[in-house]
């Protein structure tokens, strides 16, 4: 048994440790997670004007700030007794305050937060075993994903492809919600009762802007395809192995078109998804797709009942 | 010096198409010193993106302390420059960075495995033993708590505040980012145990000199102070950037740009508030005044900080300047000064009246249902209340002045 401690777990909001040991196998068999930081917020708000909640709890964290805001608010609602009174409207502009930040928050969860885990070397070292493949699907992993401070042998790479464009997604998102909500971290739209601003006309046109553009990110970096074209098929797909099949499909056009020349770049459709679908896991890439070598993710995880492992609704892909 | 840009029409005049990366060290000081509010600044941005060649490396350490990453993430929002166009443009070597780095903290029985490429806790240890004369970016506070112990954060097994204390020593200069990190901020806030989690500003601790965390750890790097919560982009890459440029020579030139909060008066202008440039001023200046959230007019009465807020909020505006706190709706909450959030809350009160509908909630309770209504517009009663234009004491630019006594 060995035990294996992170500590900082970086790349997340706040400060955290994580313990796990790990048996022979290299099996985790036992893990607790420990903040490691006590602000006593709770504390602070006692013997203070309640209606300062709204705006202050979401001060724990600044990737999230909404959801606190909100939760604050509809706390506020109860306490004052106006939770039936709070008008559709402002309803509305909670949602889609929440929305925006829940979008941004995707962008920088995957891409700024996660994604950077695909660029570590120790993945070069088994990719790179594979010949001109291998390279070219390292190649991409580092190139895409490569976080703003990294190093390696005293060389420092360029932040990659995905993920500066994706903060780019991040940043206009965060404007999208300071048009509504003043400014963002911290934006000030939730109020008992409601909210504190309503959209001029203008301010709604320029949301379904920000919005389309960010869908049209996920169609460049993420899906490589149209996000519409993705809903249709698998969230909307008449059933799941149909939405299997679509994606494996797909994967099966990509490669057919690349294993020849070892172009996997988001220029020849390799969104995000599809390269990590096919190179991240064991079985879709090797044993579906018969490739060489993946990073067999989903052999590190921890579903030991297949049954309970469904399209999409554990974060892997398909029933075993 | 008034800081005044009407007194200095000519100067102003002078300054006003100069390039700050082309200009000398002299004219910057000046220009930051003599055109007060953010007028200079405008200017000061206006060629970042040009290129820039030659420039000496400048190291940079970021570290995390009680916070909530709001800042980082206010960074990465920031653009013209953004913050990769920032990092490169002044030549900088970001060296350690919690949230946008690479590594982790490994330890494998206790040890820490692999090197430095691999381990944010081997690279720190690196840095902390090799570097020096490195810019520190503060970000957050330092937990002296409980008991003086530094316990309430512990990070890779260590105790942050001894942490702090060696990358302190050996920086060139520490720029504090964000409220938590220059006074606190949120941490420090008036509550039954704040005493216990004793959570320290860089300099300051809310309002208090005397309890920063360099005082009590004898350290004597000069501190930059950027406020807000959080810090706007602009403030803190403008600041590092005139830093790494020469155009702020550390020390010789932080008593002259820096107010008594160790603030870039140029950012926080002592003889300017966010009250000065509100779009709701027209309203002050009639007196007309919103009682519930959601009207245009002026949002004094619901406890507007503006008029005792020293920063360029209502001229430079937020996330690609699209916005601000009261244009949105919200009283300003006054997130810049040094004693938020005790000096500014209730955030929904007005100063003078402060603790006084603190314990009638049902007087509370009739503003903010009226408020939420109006609010969501629809379906809307709305109670307008208009008032005879009041002279307020505090409220005027002279008072404003005093309570954060930024001028010499």
């Amino acid at each position: 048994m060995v035990e294996v401690t992170v500590d900082p777990l970086s790349r997340i909001e706040g400060h955290y440790r994580i313990n796990t040991e790990v048996s022979e196998d290299g099996v985790i068999t036992d893990a607790q997670s420990n903040g490691l930081v006590f602000r006593g917020f709770e504390r602070a708000l006692q013997h203070h004007d309640p209606r300062d909640a709204a705006l202050f709890t979401m001060r724990i964290c600044g990737v999230c700030p909404v959801c606190h805001s909100i939760t604050a608010a509809n706390a506020l609602d109860d306490l004052f007794g106006v939770a039936d009174q709070v008008p559709k409207n402002a309803l509305v502009m909670r949602n889609v305050h929440q929305a925006m930040n829940f979008i941004a928050s995707h962008a920088a969860h995957i891409y700024v937060l996660w994604g950077p885990d695909l660029a570590n070397p120790a993945y070069r070292d088994i990719l790179t075993q594979h010949g001109d493949l291998g390279n070219a699907v390292w190649g991409e992993l580092s190139g895409r994903f490569m976080p703003l401070v990294n190093q390696e042998g005293g060389t420092r790479y360029p932040a990659g492809s995905s993920y500066v464009a994706a903060l780019r997604e991040f940043r206009r998102l965060h404007e999208g919600i300071a048009l509504i909500a003043g400014k963002m971290p911290h934006p000030v739209l939730q109020h008992v009762g409601g909210v504190v601003y309503s959209p001029t006309v203008a301010d709604i046109q320029k949301l379904i802007s920000y919005v389309s553009q960010t869908a049209r990110f996920v169609e460049n970096f993420t899906l490589g395809v149209p996000p519409e074209t993705w809903i249709e098929n698998t969230y909307r797909a008449s059933s799941p192995e149909s939405a299997v099949n679509f994606v494996i499909e797909r994967l099966q056009e990509l490669l057919d078109n690349s294993l020849n020349n070892n172009d996997f770049s988001h220029a020849s459709g390799w969104g995000d998804v599809p390269l990590f679908a096919a190179f991240g896991s064991e079985l879709i890439g090797e044993t579906m797709l018969g490739l060489p070598v993946s990073l067999k993710l989903d052999r590190s995880g921890g579903y030991k009942d297949p049954n309970t492992i469904g399209f999409l609704s554990y974060g892997v892909f398909f029933q075993a | 010096m008034g800081g005044s840009g009407v007194n200095n029409e000519g100067l102003l005049e002078e300054f006003k198409n100069l390039d700050f990366i082309k200009m000398d060290r002299r004219t910057f000081i000046k220009a930051v010193g003599a055109l007060g509010a953010s007028l200079f600044l405008q200017t000061y941005k206006s060629d970042i993106a040009k290129a820039f060649n030659g420039l000496p490396e400048t190291k940079v350490l970021w570290l995390h302390g009680v916070m909530d990453s709001g800042c980082s993430i206010s960074m990465l929002d920031g653009e013209n420059p953004d913050i990769l166009e920032f990092l490169q443009l002044f030549n900088l070597n970001l060296l350690y960075h919690e949230v946008l780095m690479m590594q982790q903290g490994i330890f494998v029985d206790g040890q820490l495995a692999n090197t430095s490429d691999l381990n944010s806790e081997v690279l720190l240890e690196e840095i902390l033993e090799n570097e020096r004369g490195y810019v520190l970016i503060a970000e957050g506070a330092i937990a002296n708590g409980p008991h003086g112990s530094g316990k309430y954060m512990v990070l890779g097994g260590k105790i942050y505040k001894d942490v702090f204390e060696r990358a302190a020593r050996n920086a060139s200069v520490i720029v504090a980012i964000g409220q938590c990190a220059t006074n606190s901020g949120v941490n420090a806030a008036e509550s039954e145990i704040s005493d216990l989690m004793d959570h320290r500003g860089v300099a300051f601790t809310l309002e208090d000199p005397s309890k920063g965390i360099v005082d009590l750890l004898g350290i004597d790097t000069p501190v930059v102070n950027i406020n807000g919560c959080p810090a706007h982009p602009d403030w803190v890459f403008l600041t590092i950037g005139a830093i790494a440029l020469g155009k702020i020579r550390v020390p010789d030139d932080l008593p002259e740009v820096l107010d008594r909060w160790y603030r870039p008066k140029v950012f926080y202008p002592p003889d300017h508030t966010v009250h000065d440039n509100c779009p709701r001023r027209g309203f002050y200046d009639r007196g007309e005044f919103e009682t519930t959230v959601g009207g245009p007019k002026c949002l004094w009465k619901l406890g507007c900080k503006g008029p005792y807020s020293h920063a360029d909020c209502a001229l430079r505006h937020w996330n690609g300047h699209v916005n601000f706190c009261p244009q949105a709706g919200s009283p300003c909450i006054g997130c810049v000064q040094p004693g938020f959030p005790d000096s500014t809350r209730p955030f929904y009160v007005e100063i003078e009246d402060a603790g006084i509908v603190n314990t009638n909630l049902d007087t509370i309770a009739g503003v903010a249902i009226a408020g939420g209504l109006i609010a969501a517009g629809a379906h809307a009663l709305r109670r307008t209340v208009l008032r005879k234009p009041e002279e307020k004491e505090g409220t005027t630019e002279e008072s404003a002045l005093e309570r954060t006594g930024g001028e010499k």
